[in-house]
């Protein structure tokens, strides 16, 4: 193994264990435990979940691919529902639920394309944009109601920048992850460093999102 | 050559990361700038608010302190004059007791002084709150307030109404009265005007009071420039008068017509 595979690899395990982070925060600092703040704790929660039962499922030689799919589908779900509660407007609540069914699609006609032991491009690339637009969309909702005083103190201004953060810069690297793993296998792991970057940093702006929850409610 | 192509796979992704990362990070910054700046504007105007009432408390505490100082003056130039006499007439009788004639003649003049004390405590009575007012309604206490004006020979005044019977709640018959009563001074003394017309009609959320006249009128934007300073006190009495019963009050200088000033009284 090189040295740059190694660096990838630790990368890897760096990023799968800085979920601990938002985690503890969770549990630290979420005082007032809102509906919003206790969905993203599930996503927290299935996140460290997903890492672990990947881990074991590869120190075991089985493959854990199966598993990640089951989280996009996961988290996909526990994010619009937390969007969901968020976005008042009637539309914008349509716009979520049929997106949701819209993912569905994608991820079975996934499931169908690529196996269920394979990167799920599809479904992440799907999810990525859909959650890409809540997030502007709730971005639009705090520039229309100019309601809090200072937004830096604002819980949803964390988890809303983490969740555009991620999935915007990742969205390239979802796109490509199925067509570099089949035919320029050597450098996927490069590519899939980016995705372990930005989940660091999703990790990081998650945990100052629950500080945040310690004082104020996520409105 | 299939490191190449590998390169610049790798470039391109990296490439496209960085640019979505590019934009998010303008994003955020642009809500955060945006979310400071229009909170800043926020702060400004409710300053400006804020600052906005005050004038108008203060202008409301100097004309009810005006106000108290004229009755004050009528109380003690015309009715303590009057008891003052009274009370002289009265010390002049109880020493002069066996003087049938001058008691007679003292207590006659007693009589026409505490008439005359009665008549003017209705005076300021009526002064303070018409009785027209109180009893019979705003419409036929203006109707009352045109002819006092019209016969002065001054200027011509007319009045005209949907409605001779209506009624408002009583505050609200009160404060417009007087809102009326200090927009048509100000006519009078400020426009030059020979000729004041006033409507009061229902709309359907609204009640309208339109005064209009031939003189020189005032447009709402100089009347708040007015307002920003200490002068027109008037006005904002009238304004703070207005916001006292939610009305609004639009002022309307036309180039080449009547000059009207349009309060709207929700209903």
């Amino acid at each position: 193994m090189t040295l740059g595979h190694k660096f990838y690899l630790y990368l890897g395990y760096l990023s799968a264990l800085s979920v601990s982070v938002p985690l503890f925060a969770g549990i630290g600092f979420a005082k007032k435990k809102s509906k919003q703040a206790g969905i993203l704790f599930c996503l927290i929660l299935a996140s460290l979940l997903s890492e672990l039962c990947g881990y074991i499922l590869l120190k075991s030689n089985i493959h854990n691919l199966f598993v990640f799919r089951i989280y996009t589908l996961i988290q996909f779900a526990l994010l619009s529902l937390f969007y969901l509660k968020i976005i008042n407007s009637e539309k914008g609540k349509w716009l979520i639920r049929i997106s949701f069914f819209l993912f569905i699609v994608s991820a079975l006609l996934d499931v169908k394309k690529n196996g269920f032991n394979s990167i799920d491009d599809i479904s992440l690339t799907t999810a990525s944009v859909f959650l890409m637009l809540y997030s502007l969309m709730t971005f639009y909702n705090i520039l229309q109601n100019t309601v809090y005083q200072n937004i830096l103190s604002e819980p949803l201004f964390w988890f809303n920048s983490a969740v555009l953060i991620y999935f915007s810069g990742c969205l390239f690297v979802f796109i490509f992850s199925n067509y570099l793993e089949d035919f320029y296998a050597k450098i996927f792991h490069i590519v899939w460093g980016i995705n372990s970057v930005l989940n660091i940093t999703f990790n990081i702006l998650m945990a100052i999102g629950f500080w945040k929850t310690k004082h104020r409610e996520i409105s | 050559m299939e490191n190449k192509a590998q390169g610049d796979i790798v470039i391109l992704i990296v490439v496209g990361c960085l640019g979505m990362l590019i934009l998010v990070a303008f994003i955020i910054l642009f809500v955060l700038f945006y979310q400071k700046k229009v909170l800043a504007q926020q702060n400004e105007m409710q300053l400006a608010e804020n600052k906005y009432q005050r004038q108008l408390l203060s202008a409301a505490i100097q004309v009810e302190e005006k106000e108290r100082e004229r009755i004050a003056k009528n109380i003690h130039d015309d009715l303590g004059t009057l008891l003052s006499v009274v009370k002289l007439n009265l010390s002049k009788i109880t020493r002069n007791a066996g003087n049938k004639e001058l008691t007679e003649s003292l207590g006659g003049d007693n009589i026409l002084l505490i008439d005359r004390s009665i008549q003017s405590i209705r005076g300021i009575a009526k002064d303070l709150v018409p009785p027209t007012l109180v009893k019979l309604g705003y419409i036929k206490a203006v109707n009352e307030l045109c002819r006092h004006i019209s016969n002065s020979g001054q200027i011509a005044i007319s009045f005209s109404q949907s409605d001779v019977d209506l009624r408002l709640p009583e505050q609200a018959e009160v404060q417009l009265y007087r809102l009326t009563q200090e927009l048509i001074n100000n006519i009078i003394k400020h426009s030059g005007a020979k000729q004041i017309e006033i409507d009061f009609s229902r709309h359907n959320t609204s009640h309208k009071l339109v005064i209009s006249h031939n003189g020189k009128g005032i447009s709402s934007d100089e009347v708040k420039e007015l307002s920003k300073l200490d002068r027109g006190l008037g006005l904002k009495s009238i304004q703070s008068r207005a916001q006292l019963i939610n009305a609004a009050v639009f002022y309307n200088a036309p180039r080449n017509e009547n000059a009207n000033i349009t309060v709207e009284i929700p209903l």
